[in-house]
């Protein structure tokens, strides 16, 4: 039994992994707290139900359609409001506007789709999704959760190559550590942030293809997940890939062995706990470097 | 000195006039509209009393609704379980609420701004989790994610805070909303709140003039920690049910800061003109098309980001300009 419980830690630590990435990117360049990536989330998992009951495509294609959209939007949305904020906030060095506008457009999202979509669940169904795979000693899991980590796991590896070993990703990384120094070299700093809040919202896109695949899709979706990332954005440290999927492990299990102990309430309180103590006593994160 | 005077007098005239119209209107509004009123007022007294903390002090809090619901479930638990009335309980919340706003404060003070801010919501979450969990604690039913029902007593009845005329309600929020206000403004003008806008501003020089920072933060917290609970125990009273998944909601905690924000934050009148404002937008739009679910809050989302994008220190600073040139222009014309 504690093997298929942490078998399944492990897995669904990647997919949270996944999500978290997303605000972990933002956050680690542009220092802002992305509070809508939960709903961004969720209307990537509604592109996912639309593109596969209306045009009948396979959810793992409708990444192709769901990545670009999400990117556009980011950029964009990043271009249009942030962008001026972030200007007039490094004044006073109080990001908070900047949390807002983000729980703002989050808040928005979810209503919005509330509006048009009511709060029935749907869910997409595949030929796989009720496929269990052995996993050793007569276990079984979901196949399309191990697809889901598979996806998870590859996409943080296209990122960290894309972080460390691309031009425009070192660019991003450069920006993130000085910003002036960064522009003396030639690094157009505002659209590397536009650059960088797409790439938010697309990693976003890619968490919510994963999630719609098994889970059911409602518009209050995204504030159950989304509160799991930040979790994992703060018990990895800002910026770091490696910390994040970690961190992602590390809820990942604690939610399962909490979930097979005591109860899903508890589960949950213990993510919490875990958050608010790594706050209090290394606000730099668990594998974060330590504040300059 | 005599113009001082003639100042306060004028206040002190147009505050009898508005309680005096206020009264007067109430009785011509049917129970419908009165709730709706009572609403736009109760948020304006929520997000007043966050303004102390998370205005004046600049400790930007997104977890209010511990306080909200540690409020409505004291004096909840208190009538309904040991027969005291809730105008005790509303002041044991009170203080019960003020102790944890202490009790949360003292670690998470040293932490920098978004670091608090992240705290509060965690906690929040906690507590939301923690009450819908729990069943009863020792002899003390809580009922878990179900709630605790007040029992209704027949008529108006002022000892247990339940009316069936809707307005004596509106007169209760309103004095609360008054006190509330009273102290935002005492607390401005004093040397407190002096202290706290330059804590607000910059932590450090302030403190190199000898304030000391957390414990003024600890006293603003505890004053609006106070002040919420005492709000969620006439909120519980109003809506007759303690239910974790209204009183503790994050929602509650967002709509706060973003009425406060809205209206003006850090100002005295801020929250309430915010409230005003907003509240009565997305009320009147939910009472005009009750059937859409969701459509309150969309409208608070959006202004948010549009405030926020294009006024980011609130309405009330541009109305007070806009007031300011008409006053000035009528001077000029007298002249």
């Amino acid at each position: 039994m504690y093997y298929e419980t942490l078998i399944l830690g492990l897995v669904m630590g990647c997919i949270y992994t996944a999500t978290a990435l997303g605000v972990n990117i933002i956050y680690g360049i542009m220092k802002i707290v992305n509070w809508a990536s939960g709903s961004l989330l969720m209307i990537s998992m509604f592109i996912v139900y639309g593109a596969t009951t209306l045009l009948h495509m396979n959810p793992y294609l409708t990444l192709l359609i769901a990545i670009p959209v999400m990117f556009t939007f980011g950029y964009f949305f990043q271009h249009i409001v942030i962008r001026p904020l972030y200007l007039r906030e490094r004044a006073d060095s109080n990001p908070v506007g900047l949390l807002l506008v983000t729980a703002g457009l989050g808040i928005a999202l979810e209503n919005i789709m509330l509006m048009i979509f009511q709060s029935t669940p749907r869910s997409i169904s595949m030929p796989i999704s009720l496929t269990y795979v052995d996993i050793g000693f007569g276990r079984k899991l979901s196949l399309v959760k191990i697809i889901g980590a598979g996806i998870a796991l590859v996409t943080v590896a296209l990122l960290w190559f894309y972080m460390n070993r691309t031009y425009s990703g070192k660019a991003l990384r450069a920006t993130s550590q000085d910003r002036e120094a960064a522009q003396l070299m030639g690094i157009n700093v505002l659209k590397s942030y536009n650059v960088a809040f797409g790439l938010g919202c697309a990693l976003c896109a890619i968490a919510g293809v994963i999630f719609a695949t098994f889970y059911t899709i409602t518009p209050a979706v995204g504030t159950t997940i989304g509160s799991k990332a930040f979790i994992i954005l703060v018990l990895g440290g800002k910026g770091s890939i490696g910390g994040c999927l970690l961190a992602g492990l590390i809820i990942g299990l604690v939610e399962a062995f909490g979930g097979l102990f005591f109860d899903s309430y508890m589960s949950q309180i213990f993510c919490f706990a875990i958050f608010v103590l790594v706050l209090y006593f290394k606000p730099s994160g668990l594998f974060g470097k330590s504040r300059v | 000195m005599k113009r001082l005077e003639k100042k306060t007098l004028i206040k002190a005239a147009v505050f009898v006039a508005l309680a005096a119209a206020l009264v007067i209107v109430s009785q011509f509004l049917n129970n419908y509209y009165l709730q709706i009123v009572i609403y736009i007022f109760m948020f304006a007294y929520f997000a007043s009393s966050w303004n102390i903390l998370s205005g004046f002090a600049g400790q930007f809090s997104l977890g209010h609704a511990i306080f909200i619901g540690i409020g409505a479930y004291t004096s909840t638990i208190l009538y309904t379980q040991f027969g005291i009335s809730p105008w005790l309980g509303m002041l044991a919340g009170g203080v019960l609420a003020a102790g944890l706003g202490i009790l949360i404060g003292l670690p998470c003070f040293k932490l920098q701004s978004t670091y608090f801010t992240l705290v509060t919501i965690a906690l929040a979450n906690i507590m939301l989790l923690v009450v819908q969990s729990v069943r009863s604690i020792g002899s003390i039913q809580i009922n878990a994610a179900k709630g605790i029902m007040i029992p209704s007593v027949e008529g108006n009845n002022l000892a247990v805070m339940q009316f069936v005329d809707k307005k004596y309600y509106l007169y209760i929020i309103c004095g609360l909303l008054a006190v509330c206000l009273a102290v935002c403004q005492w607390i401005k003008t004093s040397k407190m709140g002096y202290q706290l806008a330059a804590v607000a501003n910059n932590q450090e020089a302030a403190e190199s003039l000898c304030v000391n920072s957390r414990r003024l933060k600890l006293k603003a917290m505890a004053i609006s920690a106070f002040m919420c609970a005492v709000g969620g125990s006439f909120y519980a009273q109003l809506i007759m049910v303690c239910n974790p998944a209204r009183l503790f909601a994050e929602a509650l905690s967002d709509k706060l800061a973003i009425v406060a924000m809205l209206g003006g934050k850090g100002l005295v009148f801020g929250p309430l003109s915010g409230a005003l404002i907003v509240e009565s937008i997305s009320q009147f739009a939910t009472a005009k098309f009750a059937n859409i679910q969701g459509l309150n809050l969309a409208i608070y989302g959006i202004m948010l980001i549009v405030c926020i994008r294009f006024f980011p220190d609130g309405i009330l600073p541009i109305i007070q300009k806009y007031v300011r040139k008409l006053f000035k222009k009528k001077e000029r014309a007298s002249k």
